[in-house]
């Protein structure tokens, strides 16, 4: 196997970052699943990474800003709110990954772009908060393993 | 009243070709409506929601109207020990339909 990209090393760091908050929080915690979440599984986090563009050339370098998705899964029977918990844990998360916004030197910065609200009947309530993130990073321009 | 008749019968028969489920209903004001236990026809099956994010079971229990009267959203019902909150309930012609969610 060859080596791992900046871009891949950046979404494990956010993996990592999410754990012990999904722990601490009762929460399963995702990455692009396939297959759709069960009941048991909710509260949930998961993690898309969407796309990515290059922003800026510069000699054998690039600019690269990656685009994922986190999103906050919570259900509740009423008058339970599942409302309040997803943002209880879309707080915590966004609060987690915000403490170091470099993810442990490998990006440039990360910044938060938007956030979406899914409300659904589904054995009971289930709410879905999709929150956008977009991380700046460099590389050399013909290896995306190699911090620019 | 000959079809309401008739749709009685026909949960009977259900009833006794083993189709239907046995219900027992906990409404929320007692005081207003004992609790009761008849045989429902239950439904269940499971939808992807959110883009295929996630997987829910939908409940839905069938009875004819006279059983149950009074069925309201948040009152708890139990078939097979698993209770159930209604979520909704409505009434299609003789016949009471009522959403459940899993407690």
């Amino acid at each position: 196997m060859g080596a791992v990209s900046i871009r891949e090393r950046i979404l494990q760091r956010l993996l990592a970052v999410l754990v012990p908050l999904a722990t601490t929080a009762g929460a399963s915690l995702h990455r692009s699943p396939t297959i759709a979440l069960q009941r048991d599984d909710c509260p949930a986090l998961v993690l898309f990474p969407e796309s990515e563009s290059i922003t800026e050339r510069a000699n054998d370098r690039v600019t690269r800003e990656l685009t994922v998705r986190l999103v906050a899964l919570a259900r509740a029977v009423p008058p339970d709110c599942a409302e309040t918990a997803a943002d209880v844990l879309l707080t915590a998360a966004h609060a987690a990954l915000l403490t170091d916004s470099t993810l442990a030197g490998l990006a440039l910065g990360l910044r938060e772009t938007d956030i979406e609200f899914e409300v659904e009947e589904a054995d009971g309530v289930v709410v879905a908060l999709p929150v956008r993130y977009v991380i700046t990073y460099r590389t050399l321009a013909a290896d995306g393993s190699i911090q620019g | 009243m000959a079809q309401q008749q008739w749709l009685n019968d026909l949960y009977a028969a259900a009833e006794r070709a083993g189709f239907l489920v046995e219900c027992q209903w906990w409404p929320a004001q007692p005081a207003a409506n004992p609790p009761e236990t008849a045989a429902v026809d239950l439904r269940q099956h499971a939808d992807e929601l959110l883009d295929g994010l996630l997987l829910a079971n939908e409940t839905v229990i069938t009875f004819p109207v006279g059983r149950f009267s009074g069925m309201a959203v948040r009152d708890v019902v139990e078939m097979a020990g698993v209770r159930y909150s209604v979520r909704e309930v409505r009434c299609l012609g003789d016949e009471i339909h009522a959403r459940l969610c899993r407690l």
